[in-house]
């Protein structure tokens, strides 16, 4: 029998038991779905009115600033901001940036917000953030100081779309790293540390089945499961941010809706993910041979991919900020693209791909070797 | 015939020698039995006999094919039971031995016959639409064989079968070892149960330390160690052959029966 139709038989006997396990599916399925809304919920009451990302408020003090001449080279008001003048002295939901070469600078940030808005600004010019917080008189002093600004009309329908977008991808990756990784991780540990701790990798072994098969199987099996549960997580988001109706969700969704090609960088995301997530779980169970040690393994490297895409976060801003979600993938996918959501899903995509057969090669010579010696 | 010449197997880079010298002949047609004290290296033994462990040195053949560099050939005419294996709760008999079969590459007529025979011979047939995890121990390994010989392997090799069975299963599954040199196989078992190897081997042979000290039938065992019972000839060549070593691990010394493996 051929090695492709032994993967074959291993990843419809794989589904045909998941599938079987009614409670399994339900769990797999529709709880990460229901977390998500019940987060965007939870969100809804945390959060109170964050900002939109614009160029410049409306009201009076930009008006009295473009007068003056003095605004700063690139500025995040709120886009309904009447009255920013007074929202900026009285410190609240309010964040002004200068660009600089490689650098966002954060000069006035007194809200929630700092904040998708100035990260997607930041990927959007390709560079990084440095966080200075600074009071409304060392604000008011460096308006008065600053030079003449080169205007970007970010109320432009494409930069909208394209910078409600960014984020809006980026969003996935809170669900896989909170829920698909737990489920993928729970999956891939049953599928080889299960089978090994059972004894039952090694009757598989001798029916003359090689280990890179067998992985192959349960990747075939992993994989579309993986991706199926994000992508009912995604239609949670989209329906979650369409409900709330909050500032940055709102935006985000408004701006997929405005961009018919919304779905193409997310199903690369989603695709992308889905197969990083399923081999790397598969290659990390392969190390063990007891499910207790291969889950609890797989909890802590979820925790650390978790915290890790958070870091950018943490430190290019406050810790409250914990709502945006920037991300390995979204450092690297920017740092070679900058700029399209599509270029920038490929190309996390590739990354994430790549990642995954170094890892699911490597398990299988670690699975071969560990076995014979 | 398998023929094992001079078998090692170090673990843990070589600090732990699991099987240091270990050389039988057996025979088609023939029911041997490993013996030997926990940790002395039965099954590590058996794990290379069925390929899935390499030796550290030594030879293995079948029928004077070596098995390093034809496991794919090796595998095919195993069947291995080892007292570990616990099929997955969710599965029921039926779907194992499709899944086995298909495997193995058996058609599907094939797989159908020789389930129904293995089914029918273990009394499984009418639970073999039940998850597993319903099962009683019993039943669970009487299963636990029916699925390794569903490829109708010519090398049987059984890890302590009928360990923790009741009497009548116990007693059925000797009957089909039995059963099963009668056709002709090579029948490999490893137990503690001295009864059970006068019953149904035709010669033992015997591991202490890693070392095969003894082979031969159980008659030549009495006989070689003067010796009433199995058992007394079994403690006679244990007390001869046991190697004292200092401590491991607080343990008092002279034990490594209780270890698994002995440190270098």
């Amino acid at each position: 029998m051929k090695e492709m139709s032994k993967a074959c038989l291993i990843f419809r006997t794989e589904a045909g038991h998941f599938f079987r396990n009614r409670k399994q599916v339900l769990s797999t399925f529709l709880l990460g779905p229901a977390i998500v809304l019940l987060m965007l919920c939870l969100i809804r009451g945390a959060v109170s009115d964050p900002p939109r990302l614009a160029l410049y408020g409306a009201g009076e003090y930009r008006a009295a600033l473009e007068e003056s001449g003095a605004l700063p080279e690139y500025a995040v008001f709120r886009e309904d901001g009447a009255d920013a003048g007074a929202e900026i002295a009285s410190g609240r939901n309010i964040a002004a940036v200068r660009v600089e070469e490689d650098t966002v600078r954060v000069l006035y940030d007194s809200s929630l917000l700092t904040d998708t808005g100035l990260l997607s600004a930041a990927r959007d010019c390709a560079c990084r953030i440095a966080a200075l917080r600074v009071s409304a008189e060392d604000y008011a002093a460096f308006a008065a100081a600053a030079a003449p600004p080169a205007l970007i009309d970010l109320s432009d329908a494409d930069d909208v779309i394209r910078v409600g977008l960014i984020p809006f991808v980026s969003m996935l990756f809170v669900i896989v790293l909170m829920f698909t990784n737990l489920n993928t991780g729970s999956l891939a540990t049953e599928a080889v540390a299960g089978e090994r701790e059972r004894g039952t990798f090694d009757m598989l072994r001798l029916s003359g089945t090689k280990v890179s098969t067998i992985l192959a199987g349960k990747l075939l099996f992993l994989f579309p499961v993986t991706a199926g549960m994000l992508l009912l997580d995604s239609a949670a988001l989209i329906l979650g941010m369409r409900l709330s109706r909050q500032g940055l969700y709102a935006f985000a969704a408004s701006a997929a809706a405005e961009n018919p090609l919304w779905f193409i960088p997310v199903a690369v995301c989603v695709l992308g993910i889905a197969a990083l997530s399923s081999a790397l779980y598969l290659a990390l169970s392969s190390c063990f041979a007891k499910v207790r040690q291969a889950a609890a393994y797989s909890g802590a490297v979820m925790l650390a991919l978790s915290l890790f895409s958070y870091a950018p976060n943490l430190l290019g801003s406050e810790a409250l900020n914990y709502l945006p979600v920037s991300n390995l993938w979204a450092v690297l996918g920017n740092a070679l693209t900058g700029r399209s959501a599509l270029v920038y899903a490929l190309c996390s995509t590739l990354i994430a791909l790549a990642a995954g057969a170094v890892a699911l090669t490597a398990a299988s010579k670690y699975l071969e070797r560990d076995a014979a010696k | 015939m398998i023929t094992m010449k001079n078998l090692k197997k170090d673990f843990d880079k070589g600090r732990v020698h699991a099987v240091a010298d270990v050389s039988f002949e057996i025979a088609d047609n023939e029911i041997f039995a490993l013996l030997g004290p926990n940790g002395a290296g039965k099954t590590t033994t058996m794990r290379m006999l069925s390929t899935l462990l390499a030796p550290t040195a030594g030879e293995i053949e079948y029928d004077g094919m070596p098995a390093k560099g034809n496991e794919q050939a090796v595998k095919s005419r195993i069947g291995f039971l080892t007292n570990e294996i616990r099929l997955d709760g969710q599965f029921s008999p039926n779907q194992s031995a499709e899944y086995f079969g298909r495997l193995y590459g058996m058609e599907k007529e094939q797989i159908g016959k020789n389930r129904k025979e293995l089914f029918d011979y273990f009394g499984i047939t009418e639970f073999a639409d039940r998850k597993y995890e319903t099962f009683s121990t019993g039943m669970k390994q009487k299963a636990s064989v029916a699925i390794c010989m569903i490829h109708d392997p010519q090398v049987v090799i059984f890890d302590e079968p009928t360990n923790g069975l009741d009497v009548l299963t116990q007693r059925l599954i000797e009957d089909y070892i039995l059963q099963l040199k009668e056709k002709g196989k090579c029948v490999i078992i490893s137990t503690h149960l001295l009864d059970v190897v006068e019953r149904l081997a035709d010669r033992a042979g015997v591991i202490i330390d890693g070392k095969s000290v003894f082979c031969g039938t159980c008659g030549e065992m009495l006989e070689a160690e003067k010796a009433a019972t199995l058992s007394d000839a079994f403690v006679s060549l244990y007390t001869k052959h046991h190697r004292e070593e200092p401590a491991i691990a607080g343990k008092p010394a002279g034990r490594s029966g209780l270890f698994r493996g002995r440190k270098a």
